[in-house]
């Protein structure tokens, strides 16, 4: 009896396993290597496509792609309904131009999810084809570890000369980080410049209460005050929030949407940024003594009302609410923050945004810090047949699309992508001048003014073109604003211009990688200062608790971080 | 002035999304994941919690097994060597990878386990007396009994399967294959790491916590509407017993 009972026991437990096992077979896996016909060198044609930056295979080439999402379903009710991630405007144009076709390995949301999937397929050990990796240690261990390709033959024949000439245009500040021992083993995003941070006022507001355009600090804080006080919003009386900020960076992003940037660089502060001491060594900018006094002004201000009091618990929608309705007029954010507050035409169209590049110092310049050069990375898998592809997408993208495609039929597609916010690219890199955004205004005022739209250089200035011109024939027939057309008017031409024009002085930190005691004490000591900031910002803490933040983010292994990045600064 | 009622009520939110099919298709996908969960997951947990309540008496090496499975539940391979396995079985990207790794929950089990101990000895022998063979005492004894405790362990899966975001995360490949509550994950972009102003001005256009407030509801839904037809075996399961002694 009893030995029935372990023998029918022990046949339970052993379909259990084989029920585990047995439904593991029903699956495909979709991270094989595509097939590529294989590239004759001695054929003239193959030859030529593979050392030019335009020439398509005569055979099509598939490669598999670790790549960004794009949202798609935001082309329902379109024609282009039944676009996918390998079936889209993007990849029909590379594959009708250059004979390439993608298959997705894996395909993330951008940020965190997309590094796990990266960080995923490097320890499963099937990298895709091409990706793109987010930083420069991933970039590093792909090399140490033998994994990825030396694009730098690729890269000679195979990059066009306008993309050269962007790359170049950075003095190596980008391409020299992706070169290990001379190779190239990347293709670096350019992160265009993010400009200074740019104040963004309620010019209807201030029209409405007589207030001159801001300069100094003393010009902002009387400004919000105004505000606050004389709710020319007609919010009722003490429901107009000050300035809107962040509660994670309350600065120290470049380009940092609500981010008081501006504030702590007049006071000669860097928060978050590896800065050069003056004598060639590098220290945190988050635990210097310029920190103090603007952090005294900021509890100061928040004190008096000037920053929204509950800026420590809103949420990103939280904020853009308060602006769009109308609850708030005063924001940090830069050139592009008209987008931040696009909505708001759309729910009161008499509300008018006015940006600024303030607060000033005396000499009526504001300093700026500059953001990481170059983020990301494109790779091609060790063992690749055409690492030259990749190159080939990358001049298609950024230069053939942009600067010489002149089909008005297929410029149309990628700006109906463009209107419903679809990416679509599999490569989710950029490659443009360091100074893109106000690089060609000029023409493009011009262009407005004269309506001849031939001198313009880029498809994306003739799609933007329309879309300006349109706004401002709005404007002058008195008809309703797109909300897209102002946003893209104000940051584009309106801001643009005031930053070309304003006294910019540019600030470079040193250093934008990891350490190995990073790993560990990185987290911790972030929260220590993310706390420091909100406490003496909110007037938990006097100012003075910035000293004993700085002492005990010393020990705390601040000390032994600050050494190591030193020491990887000479090292290089 | 704000009072009781919502100004200017819309639902709009709710017949935009009647026409994005990747949220219907999401929708779908975590239905058919907890369908497939639950079958595979009760399957699995009733018959390995039933040996393992018999005394070693009877089933000598309950010991052993159970052992293991304590230690399952304890230690757990980590995330990349769970990864790794899943992978190596060319799971990725198929509805099984987010399945068959956890097939069988142990604390379940364990709750099964002490359920189907509960159950008193006597039913057993008097059905092995009449004949039964053990399959059959499982099926119409034990089972029948313990069915307030079947329950409770049906809602922790559907609970489990529809609630969980992660695991497709990792191990699901493509967007459009993601479940409905990682689909709803993805709708809180995290721009912290995003410094590329490109992509910035991208992110900054889109607004639509009315939208996303609507998937949220949308999605809880069938998890409310489960709730009512479980109450019953929880009220009747406690009072009604089987045997007197």
């Amino acid at each position: 009896m009893s030995s029935k009972l372990t023998k029918s026991c022990t046949i339970l437990l052993t379909a259990l396993l084989a029920v585990s096992v047995a439904g593991c077979q029903s699956s495909n896996n979709s991270n094989d290597s595509a097939k590529n016909p294989a590239a004759n060198s001695n054929d003239p044609a193959w030859k030529k496509a593979q050392t030019t930056p335009f020439t398509p295979y005569p055979e099509t080439v598939t490669y598999t792609i670790g790549q960004v999402a794009s949202n798609f379903s935001a082309l329902a009710g379109t024609p282009y309904e039944k676009d996918n991630a390998t079936d889209n405007v993007w990849t029909r144009y590379i594959k009708e131009k250059l004979n390439v076709q993608n298959k997705v390995a894996f395909e993330a949301n951008d940020g965190t999810d997309y590094n796990q999937k990266v960080s995923m397929a490097i320890v499963g050990g099937t990298i895709p084809d091409i990706m793109v990796v987010p930083d420069l240690s991933t970039l590093q261990q792909l090399y140490e570890n033998d994994l990825i390709a030396d694009m730098t033959d690729a890269y000679n024949q195979c990059a066009s000369d306008q993309i050269k000439e962007i790359y170049d245009s950075y003095k190596g500040r980008v391409l020299d980080t992706a070169r290990f021992d001379g190779k190239l083993m990347a293709l670096p995003t350019t992160e265009i410049s993010h400009g200074p941070g740019v104040l963004w006022l309620r010019k209807d507001w201030m029209d409405k209460l007589g207030l001159a355009d801001p300069k100094t600090m003393d010009d902002v804080e009387n400004i919000i005050t105004q505000f606050v006080e004389k709710d020319p919003g007609g919010n009722g009386a003490g429901n107009t929030v000050g300035l809107v900020v962040d509660n994670e960076n309350t600065a120290g992003v470049s380009g940092g949407q609500y981010e008081l940037n501006n504030i702590f660089t007049l006071y000669g502060a860097f928060p978050k940024q590896w800065m050069d001491d003056g004598s060639g060594k590098a220290v945190y900018g988050s635990v210097q003594p310029q920190m103090k006094p603007a952090l005294t002004k900021l509890a100061d201000m928040y004190k008096k009302g000037l920053i929204d009091r509950q800026f420590a618990v809103r949420t990103s929608d939280d904020r853009k609410a308060l602006l769009t309705g109308g609850k708030s007029g005063s924001f940090m954010d830069n050139w592009w923050g008209s987008w931040t507050v696009a909505d708001s035409i759309k729910l009161n169209p008499n509300a008018k945004w006015a940006s600024y590049v303030a607060p000033q110092s005396e000499d009526g310049s504001v300093t700026m810090f500059t953001g990481n050069p170059s983020s990301s990375y494109l790779v091609v898998r060790k063992g690749f047949e055409h690492p030259e592809a990749a190159i080939k997408i990358a001049s298609l993208q950024f230069d053939y699309q942009r600067y010489q495609e002149k089909d008005a039929a297929v410029l149309k597609k990628f700006e109906d992508y463009a209107s419903y916010n679809v990416g679509g690219s599999p490569i989710a890199i950029n490659i443009d001048y360091y100074d893109a955004f106000y690089r060609n205004v000029g023409i493009m005022e011009e262009a407005l003014k004269t309506g001849d739209s031939s001198k313009l250089l880029t498809s994306n200035d003739i799609n933007a073109y329309r879309s300006y011109k349109k706004y401002l024939d709005n404007i002058k027939n008195g008809e309703k604003l797109d909300s897209n057309g102002w946003a893209g008017y104000t940051s584009s031409i309106t801001t643009a211009n005031l930053v070309k024009n304003s006294k910019i002085k540019e600030v470079n930190p040193v250093f934008f990688g990891t350490t190995p005691s990073m790993a560990l004490k990185w987290p911790t000591l972030t929260k220590m200062e993310l706390e420091m900031f909100l406490k003496i910002i909110t007037g938990e803490q006097s100012p003075d608790a910035f000293d004993s933040f700085v002492s005990s983010w010393k020990k705390t292994g601040g000390d032994t971080i600050t050494n190591e990045v030193n020491k990887e600064i000479t090292s290089k | 002035m704000v009072s009781i009622f919502p100004v200017n009520f819309t639902l709009s939110s709710y017949e935009k999304l009647l026409s994005d099919s990747q949220f219907w298709r999401s929708f779908m996908i975590s239905v058919e994941r907890v369908v497939l969960g639950l079958i595979v997951n009760m399957m699995l947990m009733i018959l390995a919690a039933y040996p393992l309540s018999k005394s070693s008496k009877q089933f000598r090496a309950q010991k052993v097994y159970m052992n293991i499975v304590i230690f399952a539940m304890l230690f757990s391979g980590g995330l990349i060597p769970t990864f790794m396995v899943v992978k190596q079985l060319h799971l990725l990207d198929s509805i099984w990878a987010l399945i068959l790794p956890g097939a069988v929950p142990i604390a379940n089990v364990i709750l099964l386990m002490n359920a189907f101990r509960a159950v008193p000895k006597s039913l057993e022998e008097a059905a092995t007396i009449d004949g039964a063979s053990q399959w059959r005492i499982l099926s119409t004894i034990y089972v029948p009994v313990v069915l307030p405790t079947i329950a409770t362990v049906t809602l922790f899966t559907i609970v489990g399967h529809w609630n969980d975001y992660f695991s497709a995360l990792v191990y699901i490949n493509k967007t459009s294959n993601y479940p409905l509550q990682t689909y709803i994950q993805q709708l809180s972009v995290d721009v912290q790491n995003i410094t590329d102003p490109q992509k910035l001005i991208e992110y900054s256009k889109i607004s639509n916590r009315t939208l996303n407030a609507a998937k949220i509801v949308i999605s809880t839904l069938p998890l409310l509407l489960i709730y009512p037809f479980m109450q019953k075996y929880f009220v009747t399961g406690i009072v009604v017993g089987s045997v007197k002694e």
